[in-house]
């Protein structure tokens, strides 16, 4: 069995101890960090993000996979620095106005961290400006925005106005998400995107 | 005999006790509203004030517990008595501030509007179940921020039934229980026949909201009864077990009626549970499960083992059309915590992740209260039901016992009436029209609301409830 079929197996075991363990040996052996990315690591969270869609692996073993992905990340990431290899983008996350609903938001980030970006969480509860002060601190490539309540849905067009009226609105990404949220929605308020659950999210942005 | 069902053994309740004990003292809450922080302080609770953090010590606990009476009595806004919500009654009523409403004529999704609220309303009014009536819908066309009190006074103009709104904070709190004053006829009236319970929820885990703690302390003040509500969601707001959301929920249910009776030893409170489950597949909240009928039995282990009178959510469903998905659910949520005596169940209604009102799903609601209530009344037994002597003078082999007086008799609380439920033989089904009961619930529902009659109120207060309305 090759290192990377051990490395997607360990991953979709959601078992990060051996995760360590074998990203360090493959690097040992002389194996290239970003092949070591794709063909182990994100192979193995392929599969993963496939049952979960499929509804035969649940959402903490997806967690487990994503913690044990981002303990393999951490061990390559100063290979990867050295060698110049892409680092993927970072993503600002919060919900928004008049909502404190975070566990979706949360799952959210665990997924997109354990693809290998850099969360900003900028938790519950925030305004428009709090998203474009964000921004300004932390440039990232993606905005995602969280509600859980239709009543706070109103707040997710304001943000997004906000951006436009800032001048930010075609430098960033923005996602929408969260139980009362649908495609026409996201369409209805100039997001760029919309995903139903935290795998799904990790897929569209790796598209864009 | 009433049957009776428990999950928890006496050991394991006093387990429960304790590991809520150990939460509420050595843990505490973080509390956000400063007036209720001072009066846990003054009480002797632990406070740490910069990090809004309140420990309470066992012997506040029991003092506090100790004040509660065992139960408390609902009134219609007339003046007659609704029920009493204690010992081994079992109650059914609505839930709901769904944004959105199916109607029942075009089976049309939309959002909910105050004619939706008030359809409902009166449909909850005519049938003998619900019996409470916590507002079902939180319409769109009045302002977000004056929401609540616009659904209480809404709901005191259109049905006589206890209601159970819900308050953001102190202001609505006042204005809500002056609404009920009015339309009783008074603040003494109106906590010696109170046709309201104010519902407090509490966030898991453990956190005294500013809103709920504002509404607690305005609510006790004015010695109005609470509702107090806790429901942790198994795997993300409380761990993954389904007895430690029943321990952190009786944890935050204490905190909440100390707080209360802290304010006023007077107050009446009901301890209540909307402990849930978090789905690992759908990252999502389930309602319709059975491990939400376990947890509420063992919610009202816990509030009878504190001897309050006590409630939670049960009828509900995650399905999201009427079908029978639905009927499953709330079947399994409606009659598991009756027979496990949780005395206000509250969950009529609604559908859709809890946010969608249905007039067709709370006939079906209705009929499923009816029969729920039979299983609570179980089966009666005495000389004359035996029926030894009957059998005797009919003798073997006797063809039926249908032509008896006995029968006659009895069989009207013997057997349940089906209102929606349909049992005819197949070719009459067929010859009626081969209806499935959604279409049954909708000409009920039609049938009903044409029955519908406003309360009797005191003159002019609907401008007065209008007025009441702070803005």
């Amino acid at each position: 069995m090759s290192v990377f079929t051990k490395i997607t197996n360990a991953l979709y075991e959601g078992d990060a101890e051996e995760i360590a363990v074998l990203v360090q040996k493959a690097l040992d052996e002389g194996e290239d960090a970003q092949t070591i990315v794709n063909d182990g690591l994100v192979a193995g969270m392929n599969v993963v993000g496939a049952d979960f869609k499929a509804g035969t692996l649940f959402i903490p073993e997806v967690i487990s996979a994503a913690e044990a992905m981002k303990e393999g990340l951490m061990i390559l990431k100063p290979a990867m620095a050295a060698a110049n290899q892409e680092s993927l983008d970072t993503i600002l996350i919060g919900t928004v106005e008049g909502d404190v609903h975070d566990i979706g938001k949360n799952l959210v980030a665990i997924m997109f961290e354990g693809a290998g970006f850099t969360v900003h969480d900028i938790g519950v509860d925030n305004k428009p400006e709090d998203f474009v002060k964000a921004y300004e601190e932390y440039k990232p490539e993606f905005i995602g925005l969280s509600a859980l309540l239709s009543t706070t849905m109103p707040a997710m067009q304001r943000t997004i106005e906000a951006f436009t009226e800032a001048g930010y609105r075609d430098k960033v990404k923005i996602l929408v998400g969260g139980a009362p949220i649908n495609a026409d929605f996201a369409k209805k308020i100039n997001a760029d995107g919309y995903a139903g659950d935290a795998v799904s999210a990790v897929d569209l942005a790796k598209t864009m | 005999m009433r049957p009776y069902v428990q999950t928890l053994s006496p050991e394991e309740v006093h387990q429960v006790h304790m590991a809520s004990m150990e939460l509420l003292s050595t843990v505490g809450l973080e509390v956000l509203d400063e007036v209720s922080i001072d009066y846990y302080e003054q009480a002797g609770a632990l406070v740490d004030r910069e990090k809004k953090m309140v420990r309470i010590p066992v012997g506040l606990v029991n003092e506090c517990l100790a004040k509660c009476a065992p139960s408390v009595t609902l009134y219609n806004s007339d003046g007659t008595k609704a029920f009493t919500v204690g010992g081994e009654e079992v109650h059914y009523g609505t839930v709901g501030f769904a944004n959105y409403a199916k109607d029942w004529k075009t089976d049309v999704i939309r959002e909910a509007t105050i004619a939706d609220y008030e359809d409902i309303l009166k449909l909850c009014d005519v049938l003998d179940y619900p019996e409470f009536v916590l507002p079902p819908a939180q319409p769109v066309d009045v302002p977000v921020e004056l929401s609540d009190r616009y659904q209480a006074k809404v709901g005191f103009l259109t049905t006589k039934k206890p209601l159970i709104p819900q308050a953001y904070g102190a202001q609505e709190a006042r204005d809500i229980i002056k609404m009920a004053s009015l339309v009783v006829g008074g603040m003494d009236q109106l906590r010696e026949k109170p046709n309201m319970a104010m519902l407090v929820t509490c966030t898991s885990p453990l956190v005294v909201r500013k809103d709920a703690g504002e509404t607690v302390v305005e609510t006790a003040k004015a010695g109005v009864p609470l509702f107090i509500e806790s429901g942790p969601m198994t795997g993300a707001t409380s761990p993954a077990t389904l007895v430690s959301a029943v321990a952190l929920a009786n944890a935050e249910n204490i905190a909440h009626i100390v707080l209360a009776k802290i304010v006023n030893p007077n107050v009446p409170v009901i301890y209540a549970s909307w402990c849930r489950l978090f789905d690992m597949r759908y990252g999502n909240v389930s309602l319709g499960c059975p491990e939400l009928a376990l947890m509420r039995v063992a919610n009202a282990q816990m509030g009878k083992y504190y001897k309050l009178p006590c409630g939670g959510g049960g009828v509900l469903t995650d399905a999201n059309t009427i079908d029978a998905q639905l009927g499953w659910e709330k079947m399994l949520t409606a009659v598991v915590p009756g027979i496990g005596h949780c005395n206000m169940i509250l969950g009529m209604g609604i559908i859709g992740q809890e946010n969608t009102m249905s007039c067709e799903c709370l006939m079906m609601d209705s009929e499923i209260a009816r029969i729920s209530q039979r299983v609570i009344r179980g089966i009666a037994v005495d000389e004359e039901r035996l029926a030894v002597d009957l059998i005797k003078e009919v003798g073997p082999a006797a063809t039926s016992f249908v032509s008896k007086k006995h029968t006659k008799k009895f069989y009207p609380t013997e057997q349940l009436l089906p209102r929606l439920t349909d049992r005819s033989v197949p070719a009459e089904w067929v010859k009626n029209g081969s209806k499935d009961c959604g279409m049954v619930a909708k000409e009920l529902v039609e049938q009903y609301i044409s029955q519908y009659q406003k309360p009797k109120l005191p003159e002019g207060i609907e401008e007065q409830l209008e007025a009441a309305i702070t803005k």
